[in-house]
């Protein structure tokens, strides 16, 4: 992909932004995006095939600063664009798939509060899905001329097959209930509710006529209900994307990694054997979070033996069909096209208003290569980070040369998001155990 | 209730400064007034934000003199989160404030939980359902909560007011003191301010340790003390001597029939005097109690009387031990507790006529903290006896039997007693072993760390501050190697748990820094008696005493590790864990020297005792100890330093290391294999001692503690040379002296 030249000035400053902070900006990443076809495309066949009513479960596994975040949002908007809805998570110590003291509800209450749809692509979608469905069931009653209840009964009547779907059916009944009377306090209940937002059955039941909640040990049913759903409600299937997986690695008690394992292999078994539909997993981690023996994904058997690589893709051959799918690093030729693309974005697409020429960026990464090495090019994060930030400094004091500045930029090892160590000096910083 | 006249006073009187409820409360207990340990409470907390030492007698009333204040505080508080934590070293000391503060709270719609093992579950969950109100906890259920509801004790613990910690003087010494020192820490760093701590103290003599506890991490220097006056009660005192009969040389057991052992009429005294009230007997080991208790039982069947004396030690199960503490507290029968520490400190057991102490007392803390169990009652004197059992001295006894040096230390002692000298804290032995565990409990805490972080957390800015970082390094490298398997790395840094670290920490007795070894578990009908160490080796028809009874095994469980027993009419004492002696310290050592140098004969020996006195100061004077120092004995050579523990390990070091084998003793030390002349000759070699770091190699055990099996030889070497380094020119001192002496 090449950059469009379209960028809206207003998709500039947001891009710009979250890019001089080494984060993955909402917006406008087609801008961005270079390399990677083959990866892209074997995602868009996934998503093709959700829509189809099939199901998808991806690990998409690389170093820190690989560019998960951004393919995995990449992969978000390409299902946005084919109609589907997405939630999405980061893994945190207080939120993961299984749990027993609420952290795994936090996971799922945090996905669904970042519900997209194509019109809401910045999440928060949920209200609309929910008001899209009721306003759906109101125009079929007046069409055929029955109660609306009675639609929403009849559409909400293969929910009730899924374990849990039964109070799921009526807190959503009782949103079309509380949009009637015009009940705005009722109406929140039930979103929450959806959003697994209460802590204890008894709110729950003091607010809503149901008597269980989401909890910790219902997650997974409960994103297999709002699949089907989703569904119901005219889209065409739910990608669920949960980063940071690495995570679950770094649980310090071996049995509540186990359990994590326990649960991500039923969604595997559950996805590749087909038993939902219009339903689709992406999970982002770290090499460890796959292949550490000992607290990775291989360190459980089950999963080992359903994730294990093709043997046959070595040698620069790849099996883009495995659920596992590693992100190479970029090539040069990739990075100096980003870097193009960042330039671009700067001049919003118009050649004319380059900050530097093309030869600029040819010595831009000779300069990172020369004095940092490398390995930091592996992960492109730092290096866009550092060019942003170059760009900036020569679009404010105009009249500076490139040439002048080089000498200064420089570029953090990639730390993966852990703390600045206070002191570099100090023995412990860098101890190797 | 009296409370000053309005008008008159400039500041409102304390009495009228506490909420409404609670006033209305102390109206309804009928007090007739504060006391002034209160008053003094109550304008320390409510006018100052300092940390506060709040130091009296047990049930002096400081627990009201902390928690009116507090209470009232934590009343208007609109903050989330527990208001205030108590802390106690106790199960039973929580249960028993917890029933005192229950009320009060309930007033004041403020819960109250009781936080520890047994501690009901329901209450546990709403207050973390909704974290508010006053939580009581031990330091191993704080650990706890670290460990296994990570997530939840920030919201738990965030935004508390102030910290109480009661029996303070008891962790101001040992393995336990410096986990709660370093759990305090962690707590204080999970929310935005440090809250305050009121400790809760005994009357002890110097409180600049007590302060400093308290203060530790304060950012507005150091804290305030509140203390009671001390009415010193009269103090009644006999010291008893006994003579062992000469074939009797073994340790305590159950008694045979018609067996004449010292221990024997020690209990035939106890029951004649101590029959028919309240009392404590603090006979030393588990294995002494239970020797104790069966011997006066035994008296109370032969004599018909009802049962009221029963053993109290850890080992046995916590039924039986709270069923005992009641019935001590209710005072409706005369009850009297053999205990080993275990009700030294703790709850208040009401009325105590009168402690026994089996044994010379080795540490005035302690001594002062048993007699403070009797004479709280106003007008009545504290009654302490002290049974001393001493050798019979055959023909070939040891020069040093002959000396009778039990006897001497009990004198020794009585005399610092009066002089209210009490030993003040010493480094702690148990420090690297405790940072171990802190650091394993912190990884999990935190979710992984780096080591950077975890220095700065545990050793710059919390209580392990001893160990330098090269030492810390080489900790956590210990920890990693692959024998170990405590900790791994991640490949950007991150320190984890190793698959042992993770065994480890999953396991139930991690949350204790002391020891608990593998133990039997005792059961008869379904109740729970206690436990015995695993080493017992007990099967089908073997026979048990233990809890003050005889036993015999009908069923063995090994799986669960679980005996059934049914009472029997003999029984056989198991091996409890050997306790280490407790250290004496240097100025006892020196009074004992003085006790012998003098001639007076004090009124509170009885004739036995006088006797082995006068034979101790004859012998003494025999062997010319007042002004030599060498004692041989065959080929041995008893070098005598007069000084304290701490002294004589030391000196023992220094010899072994300088090619003679060597033991310490009480009150010096004991070269084997070698004349007087050439230990003197040895002795001016090492007049300038060797470093201290090359001497640690020749300490016989440095590893000593629960967790000082996966720590590096260099780093233990090195802690044990800091620790001892305050005493080294008392070394160079008693090496002199020894020169010196004739």
């Amino acid at each position: 992909m090449s950059a469009p030249a379209a960028i809206r000035p207003r998709d500039r400053g947001t891009i710009l932004q979250a890019l001089s902070a080494g984060v993955v900006p909402r917006v406008g990443l087609r801008h961005v995006q270079v390399g990677r076809a083959r990866e892209v495309a074997a995602l868009v066949r996934d998503i093709d095939r959700i829509v189809d009513g099939g199901s998808a479960v991806r690990f998409i596994i690389g170093e820190y600063g690989a560019g998960k975040t951004f393919f995995l949002n990449l992969v978000r908007l390409i299902a946005l664009e084919r109609r589907c809805v997405t939630i999405q998570a980061d893994l945190a110590p207080d939120r993961r798939i299984h749990a027993t003291g609420g952290q795994a509800r936090h996971l799922y209450a945090e996905a669904v509060r970042n519900m997209a749809t194509r019109t809401k692509p910045e999440g928060g979608a949920l209200a609309s899905i929910v008001e899209r469905f009721i306003t759906d069931c109101a125009r079929d009653s007046e069409m055929r001329s029955v109660a609306v209840e009675h639609v929403i009964d009849e559409r909400l009547s293969s929910l009730h097959e899924h374990l849990g779907g039964h109070d799921f059916a009526t807190v959503l009944k009782t949103y079309w209930r509380a949009s009637e009377q015009e009940d705005e306090g009722l109406k929140s209940a039930a979103l929450r509710w959806l959003r697994a937002e209460f802590p204890t059955k008894t709110e729950a039941r003091q607010a809503l006529p149901v008597r269980s909640i989401i909890e910790d040990a219902d997650i997974y049913d409960s994103i297999k209900l709002l699949a089907a759903f989703v569904r119901i409600a005219g889209y065409t299937g739910l990608v669920v994307i949960f980063d940071e997986m690495v995570n679950i690695y770094k649980l310090q008690s071996a049995q509540a990694r186990n359990q994590n394992f326990e649960q991500i292999l039923r969604i595997i078994n559950d996805t590749l054997q087909g038993n939902v539909s219009g339903l689709g997993f992406l999970f982002g981690g770290t090499p460890e979070f796959l292949m550490d023996s000992r607290r990775g994904l291989y360190s459980y058997q089950a999963l080992q033996s359903r994730l294990a690589e093709n043997s046959f893709a070595a040698g620069g051959l790849v099996d883009m069909n495995g659920p596992v799918l590693r992100l190479q690093s970029l090539t040069p030729e990739e990075l100096l096209v980003l870097l193009g693309n960042i330039r671009s974005i700067f001049g919003l697409g118009d050649p004319a208003a380059n900050l530097v020429p093309d030869a600029a960026l040819g010595a831009f990464m000779e300069h990172c290569s020369k004095r940092i090495g490398e390995a930091y090019f592996r992960t492109p994060r730092n290096t866009i980070k550092a060019f942003v930030q170059l760009l900036s400094i020569l679009e404010q004091n105009p009249g500076t040369d490139w040439r002048s500045l080089l000498g200064g930029v420089d570029i953090a090892r990639d730390e993966g998001g852990e703390e600045e160590p206070d002191d570099p000096d100090d023995e412990l910083a860098t101890l190797r155990l | 209730m009296t409370s000053s006249p309005p008008s008159v006073s400039e500041a409102p009187h304390p009495f009228d400064r506490l909420h409404p409820e609670i006033r209305r409360w102390i109206r309804e207990e009928g007090w007739d007034e504060l006391r002034a340990i209160q008053d003094q409470g109550i304008r320390a907390i409510l006018d100052d934000k300092r940390d506060l030492v709040i130091a009296a007698a047990t049930a002096a009333g400081k627990t009201e003199a902390a928690f009116l204040p507090l209470l009232t505080q934590a009343a208007d508080r609109t903050r989330t989160g527990v208001a205030l934590l108590y802390v106690s070293p106790l199960k039973a000391l929580i249960n028993d404030q917890y029933r005192r503060l229950a009320i009060l709270g309930e007033r004041l719609d403020l819960p109250v939980v009781r936080w520890h093992g047994d501690a009901p579950a329901s209450a546990k969950r709403a207050v973390l359902r909704d974290p508010r109100g006053l939580v009581l906890i031990t330091p191993e259920s704080i650990e706890a909560l670290f460990l296994r509801r990570t997530e939840e004790v920030a919201r738990l613990f965030g935004a508390l007011d102030a910290i109480v910690i009661d029996e303070l003087h008891a962790f101001l010494q040992g393995a336990r003191g410096l986990h709660l020192a370093s759990l305090l820490r962690r707590i204080d760093r999970l929310g935005l301010t440090r809250p305050r701590r009121i400790g809760l103290s005994a009357t002890l003599g110097d409180f600049s340790a007590a302060e400093a506890w308290v203060s530790a991490g304060a950012t507005h220097g150091g804290s305030g003390l509140v203390m009671a006056d001390q009415d010193q009660p009269e103090l009644k005192l006999q010291v008893r001597g006994y003579i062992e009969p000469p074939d009797d040389d073994g340790p305590d057991d159950v008694e045979s029939d018609g067996g004449e052992s010292a221990l024997s009429r020690v209990a035939d005294h106890l029951f004649a005097n101590l029959r028919g009230s309240n009392n404590l007997v603090f006979a030393g080991s588990r294995r002494t109690v239970e020797a104790l208790a069966d011997r006066l039982r035994r008296r109370s069947e032969h004599a018909n009387v009802p049962e009221e004396f029963f053993p109290h030690h850890g080992s046995l199960s916590t039924d039986l031990r709270e069923t005992l503490e009641q019935r001590l507290k209710a005072g409706t029968l005369p009850t009297t507790a053999v205990a080993t520490t275990t009700l030294e400190l703790g709850i208040d057991l009401g009325s105590v006529k009168s402690v026994a102490q089996v044994g010379a007392p080795r540490s005035l803390a302690s001594l002062r903290q048993r007699l403070g169990r009797s004479g709280r009652r106003a007008g009545t004197p504290a009654i302490l006896r002290i049974y001393i059992r001493e050798k019979y001295l055959a023909a070939d006894c040891d020069p040093l039997d002959r000396l009778r040096l039990d006897t001497v230390r009990a004198v020794a002692a009585v005399r610092l007693l009066v002089a209210k000298f009490i030993e003040p804290p010493a480094p702690e032995p148990s420090l690297p072993t405790v940072a171990l565990h802190q650091l394993l409990s912190t990884v999990v805490q935190q979710g992984g760390s780096r080591a950077d972080r975890l220095y700065r957390d545990l050793c710059a800015d919390g209580p392990f501050g001893l160990l330098s970082k090269a030492e810390f390094a080489g900790m956590l490298k210990a920890a990693a190697s692959p024998e170990n398997g405590l900790l791994e790395q991640c490949p950007e840094g991150l320190i984890m748990l190793g698959p042992r670290g993770e065994l480890l920490v999953n396991g139930r007795d991690f949350y204790a820094v002391f020891d608990s070894d593998e133990e039997w578990r005792l059961i008869t009908g379904g109740r729970a008696l206690g436990t015995i160490p695993i080493v017992n080796a007990l099967g089908i028809g073997s026979l048990v005493g233990f809890a003050g009874r005889r036993w015999r095994v009908v069923g063995v469980d090994d799986r669960a590790k679980v005996l059934d027993v049914v009472p029997h009419p003999s029984g056989k004492l198991p091996k409890f864990d050997r306790l280490s002696a407790e250290p004496v310290h240097d100025r006892l050592a020196a009074e004992m020297f003085a006790v012998l140098s003098d001639g007076n004969i004090p009124r509170y020996l009885d004739r036995q005792a006088s006797a082995l006195l006068g034979e101790g100061r004859e012998a003494f004077r025999a062997l010319g100890l007042a002004s030599s120092r060498f004692l041989s004995v065959e080929s041995d050579v008893h070098l005598l330093s007069w000084r304290g523990t701490a002294v004589n390990s030391i000196l023992a070091v220094l010899v072994t290391a300088a090619g003679l084998e060597c033991d310490a003793h009480d009150v010096g030390v004991t070269v084997t294999g070698a004349s007087a002349a050439e230990v003197r000759a040895l002795l001016m070699h090492i007049s300038k001692c060797p470093p201290l770091d090359e001497l640690a190699s020749f300490v016989k055990s440095l590893r000593i503690a629960k967790f000082d099996k996966f720590l590096p030889d260099a780093l233990l070497a090195a802690y044990w040379a800091r620790r001892n380094e305050p005493f080294m020119p008392l070394v160079s001192a008693t090496i002199q002296d020894l020169l010196n002496s004739g």
